[in-house]
């Protein structure tokens, strides 16, 4: 199944600051909720191990991510990573766009696009709460690189430490149900008011599983 | 037949006898295989696929064979030692049954752990390291039919493209001229998804060989346990298990439905790992592996058309339909024609013109086809022709049941030849429609609705007037593998009189121990208490093909009958002998022979059974014991109409079946009551796939509907209360009189729920749903049609 997202959210930090980051795959790794960096591999490519439990099923993603492309003076940069479940039950692959633009000396917006391909497993009982495990696995990358980000560099390293080294199942997967129950409510309300169609899910999220 | 011929003493045909079965069953004392325990035994989990399809870079058994209690681990190179890592479908298609380089669907499987406990065997399971690389994945099968679509099946010789073959029956010239001079034509896209028939008990075989003796047995799953030694025998003939040393005995079964009756690579697995280690081995499937990688029923892709004069006379049928066989052709039919009897699909109606096409095609999908209740697909072809047939109706302003009683075949032209080549052999359609109607208040419903559409409510009436075929089948046809779809019955009489009766069918529910021996009674008088059936084990039971089709009674039922009458003569002779008159003096009712017209000198059958031990006549083989092979000279055409009462919920789109009256034919009947609840149970599995159970797949190819969490089965809940009732139109060919029924219901029941939903909401301007039909999907048609201006 695949799971899209597009986000654009704002740090207040300088540009070069915040590309300098997202350039640096270790950097980036840190503020993952679940991942591990297990080091570069040459070539631009990084070692990662990402562990995800939705309810019952817990699942460790070992790959690599590589920077595909980065145009430092666009500010924009494409990153895959790909990696197989480590008990052979399933693989996932992730595509991730982000471009930045400076807002002024001291803030930049940040806008990614991701598109999440899962095969196994977690794509068989995960898929109806995967969509909201991604966007609270996004929220908790934001909110880590934001931390990162907007404190001096020389406090930087005491915060790493927030974020999550696994994605907590049941946390998640409680946050991730009142995500689906407020959705429900919310078009429950809609229809009431006999609204000509069902409630959308939150902007700019797309499940793109076929059928 | 209306009235019984025997006594309720008796019990022979058309009385309601208790099922022999149920005490066991009810007592909690069945035997399935999983409780089947032998000395020394281990236990078999398999470790599956996640990806739809992927390379198989490596597998490494290791930290798996360091568990404690894992004995051995079995992969397609173990296999391949013995040339076992492939074996045939019964469609004449390849399989493999572990993969050495490919896997081509999630969930197959791909290595065994063996150990000493089931517990081992799954924490082995998990330890096994597969190193995949995934491959480009074709879930969808109109993808896998486009040019430059990768080739799936690489490994046989001559593939081309992801085509299987391609199938055609009727005259395309004509009908397309019939269109072309047609009033009024109508084209409809209908999908019939993937299903599968979730039986209550999964497959498992409990395998056990016999080094010294060179012995295999098998205790399994089994529908067809004759067919399956024979298939063994061919698969396993190199590694020396020829048939007289193998023994298959299909215990009690908790449902099979189609699903039982492939061979999966888990038996033969088991079956290697017997012969490679010398210690029984069990292997049970859980309810995942059950859903995701055994066959499945449907998926198919049908447009279909019809043309009709403008008064409503119907005048031609086309159908395409794309068949997703998954990444083998491993359907279970053993017709000769690939889309088994699909061309049934001309229905009760007698058309002049048709043509029908399919294309089987390959994709990263488990394999079947069949398995669901459902005689080769006639469910596809009656949902097509009675959905249709309900769309010309909207689109002519014709009533349905009108449009049906129009165009019937009239109960006098019967034996029809249909237009696509079957002879059916009996019916009454319009007898049968007439009686549902009348039972459910056709005319107040319609009333009703009228009413009801002015305050803005919605109700729906849809009904189903169905031919189904079924009873494979005749030897020119029929056949699995080359063997033909015969059926046999050994009848021995004991000399106290009472019987065993031995059947090449098997049951998995259908009550065989019950009415098999009402037909000994009805054909002997030997009360059907005192004649024991057994069936299900090789060395014991007379060859045959299966319980599959609604076969058991049209063809086995059959040869119970003709192996009963061979007795019956050979009883007559023995009366004659005891009475001292000619045999032409005699005359028979159930139970005696008499001499005519002094009913007092008689001799009974149990008088006969003795004397055939004791008093038999001078050059008379002594005992009294038949046997029947019987192939049957024609399918028999089961029928009925189905007329179904849908409310929907216009605010949650909740559809509430209110009533439901299923008027079915199946000739003469053996016992009432279980046909009663074969229909019960029929319409529960006919309404499952229309309103809830699906099994579909994403682009990657995972499974959607792989637990009981996304695959839902109609609980008493949400099932309503059927009302039945019947019509008796016995087949001309039949000994008996007797037709099959145990699918009519499933074939049935998906038209008339959906042309009722699709009635519900044709003044707003719908004009088909795709089953399942959610409220998720009929609350979006509702307002659709609102946000266009149709809605009231």
């Amino acid at each position: 199944m695949q799971v899209g997202m597009s986000k654009s959210f704002r740090v207040e930090a300088p540009i070069d600051r915040v590309w300098a980051f997202l350039s640096d795959l270790e950097q980036v790794t840190t503020c993952l909720p679940g991942v591990e960096y297990n080091g570069a591999l040459g070539d631009d490519r990084h070692g990662l191990t990402m562990t995800i439990k939705v309810g019952p099923i817990k699942t460790s993603y070992r790959g690599e991510a590589a920077i595909e492309e980065q145009d430092p003076s666009e500010y924009r940069i494409r990153i895959m990573g790909k990696g197989q479940d480590t008990k052979g039950k399933g693989g996932a692959t992730m595509e991730l766009s982000g471009s930045l633009e400076a807002l002024d000396d001291e803030a930049t917006q940040v806008r990614g696009d991701s598109t999440l391909t899962i095969s196994g497993l977690l794509a068989q009982f995960g898929s109806r709460m995967i969509q909201d495990v991604s966007d609270q696995m996004f929220e908790q990358f934001t909110n880590a690189m934001r931390k990162k980000l907007e404190v001096s560099p020389e406090g930087s390293d005491a915060d790493v430490d927030t974020v999550p080294t696994a994605i907590r199942g049941t946390a998640l997967a409680a946050t991730a149900i009142k995500g689906s129950l407020r959705r429900t409510m919310s078009a429950a309300g809609k229809k009431f008011r006999r609204s000509a169609g069902p409630a959308d899910g939150e902007s700019g999220n797309s499940a793109a599983g076929s059928g | 037949m209306t009235e019984p011929r025997t006594s309720a003493d008796i019990g022979g045909m058309g009385h309601s006898v208790k099922r022999r079965e149920d005490p066991r069953f009810i007592r909690g004392k069945g035997t399935y295989v999983d409780d089947i325990i032998r000395p020394g035994m281990l236990y078999m989990d398999i470790v599956r696929s996640p990806y739809a399809h992927a390379k198989i870079k490596k597998i490494n058994p290791e930290k798996a064979l360091a568990h404690p209690g894992v004995a051995a681990v079995i992969t397609g190179e173990t296999l391949k030692e013995y040339n076992l890592h492939w074996m045939p479908t019964l469609m004449s298609d390849t399989q493999m049954v572990l993969p050495t380089d490919e896997v081509m669907y999630q969930a197959q499987e791909v290595a065994a752990v063996i150990a000493t406990s089931r517990y081992a065997a799954a924490d082995g399971v998990e330890l096994v390291e597969v190193d995949y690389e995934p491959l480009p994945v074709l879930a969808d099968p109109f993808k896998a039919m486009e040019k430059g679509a990768p080739i799936l099946r690489h490994d046989k010789e001559g593939q081309k493209d992801n085509l299987i073959w391609h199938w055609e029956a009727g005259d395309r010239d004509a009908t397309a001229k019939a269109f072309e001079s047609a009033d009024v034509t109508v084209k409809q896209d209908i999908y019939i998804p993937r299903i599968h028939v979730a039986s209550i008990e999964t497959c498992g075989i409990v395998a056990e060989f016999d080094s010294v003796e060179g012995q295999l047995t098998c205790w399994m799953t089994s529908q067809a346990p004759h067919a399956h030694r024979t298939v063994f025998a061919l698969v396993a003939g190199h590694v020396g298990l020829s048939e007289e040393k193998i023994r298959i005995i299909s215990p009690d079964l908790g449902g099979g439905f189609g699903g039982k009756v492939p061979i999966y690579p888990g038996y033969v697995i088991a079956v290697a790992a017997t012969v490679v280690t010398g210690s029984p081995i069990k292997w049970i499937e859980d309810r995942r592996e059950n859903l995701q990688a055994d066959s499945f029923g449907r998926d198919y892709h049908m447009t279909a058309e019809l043309a009709a004069d403008k008064d409503g006379t119907l005048k031609a049928l086309r159908i395409k339909t794309i068949a997703d066989h998954g990444y083998t052709d491993a359907a279970t039919q053993p017709s000769k024609w690939p889309a088994g009897l699909f061309s049934i699909c001309t229905g009760s109606y007698p058309f002049e013109n048709a043509f029908v096409e399919v294309d089987g095609v390959y994709t990263n999908k488990p394999p079947g086809g069949i398995a669901y209740r459902c005689s080769f697909r006639v469910t596809e072809a009656v949902h097509a022709i009675e959905r249709m047939v309900d769309i010309l109706a909207d689109k002519i302003d014709m009533d349905p049941a009108q449009l049906r009683m129009k165009n019937f075949i009239p109960k006098d032209a019967f034996p029809y030849k249909s237009v696509l080549g079957w002879e059916y052999d009996s019916g009454d359609y319009a007898a049968a429609l007439q009686l549902a109607m009348d039972k459910i208040g056709y005319d107040a419903l319609l009333k009703e609705q009228k009413e009801k559409r002015e305050r803005g409510e919605l109700m729906g009436i849809g009904i189903s007037s169905f031919t189904e075929i079924v009873g494979a089948g005749n030897s020119h046809d029929f056949d699995i593998l080359g063997l033909k779809m015969f059926d046999s019955a050994e009848i021995r009489v004991h000399p106290t009189g009472k019987a065993i009766c031995r059947i090449g069918v098997k049951t998995q529910g259908q009550g065989h121990e019950t009415t098999f021996a009402q037909i000994v009674a009805e054909e002997l008088g030997i009360p059907a208490a005192d004649v024991r059936v057994e069936h299900g084990d090789t060395d014991t039971a007379p060859y045959g093909l299966g319980t599959y089709a609604s076969r058991s009674t049209p063809v086995a039922g059959a040869a119970t009958a003709m192996a009963s009458r061979k007795i019956r003569d050979k009883a007559k002779k023995i009366a004659a002998h005891l009475l001292e008159v000619s045999e032409a003096d005699l005359e028979w009712e159930p139970g005696k022979f008499f001499v005519k017209g002094m009913p007092d000198k008689a001799k009974t059958i149990q008088d006969i059974a003795f004397a055939a031990y004791t008093n038999f006549p001078a050059g008379m083989e002594p005992g009294l014991e038949a046997v029947s092979y019987y192939d049957p000279p024609n399918m028999t055409f089961p029928f009925g109409s189905y007329i179904c009462v849908v409310d929907i919920d216009s605010g949650t789109g909740g559809i509430k079946i209110r009533r439901f009256v299923a008027v079915d034919d199946c000739g003469n009947i053996i016992n009432p009551m279980i046909v009663e609840g074969q229909i019960h149970g029929g319409l529960t599995m006919g309404m499952a796939p229309v309103l809830f159970e699906e099994i579909s797949y994403d682009e990657e190819g995972n499974i959607r509907g792989g637990s009981f969490m996304d695959y839902l089965l109609p609980t008493a809940v949400e099932t309503p209360k059927w009302e039945t009732a019947k019509t008796t139109t016995p087949s001309p060919h039949h000994p008996l009189g007797a037709k099959g029924v145990g699918e009519s219901a499933t074939v049935g029941a998906p038209a008339a729920i959906v042309n009722a939903v699709v009635d519900a909401l044709s003044h707003l301007g719908v004009r088909h749903l795709e089953i399942p039909i959610t409220p998720e999907k009929v609350w979006r048609a509702i307002n659709d049609a609102t946000a266009h201006g149709n809605g009231s």
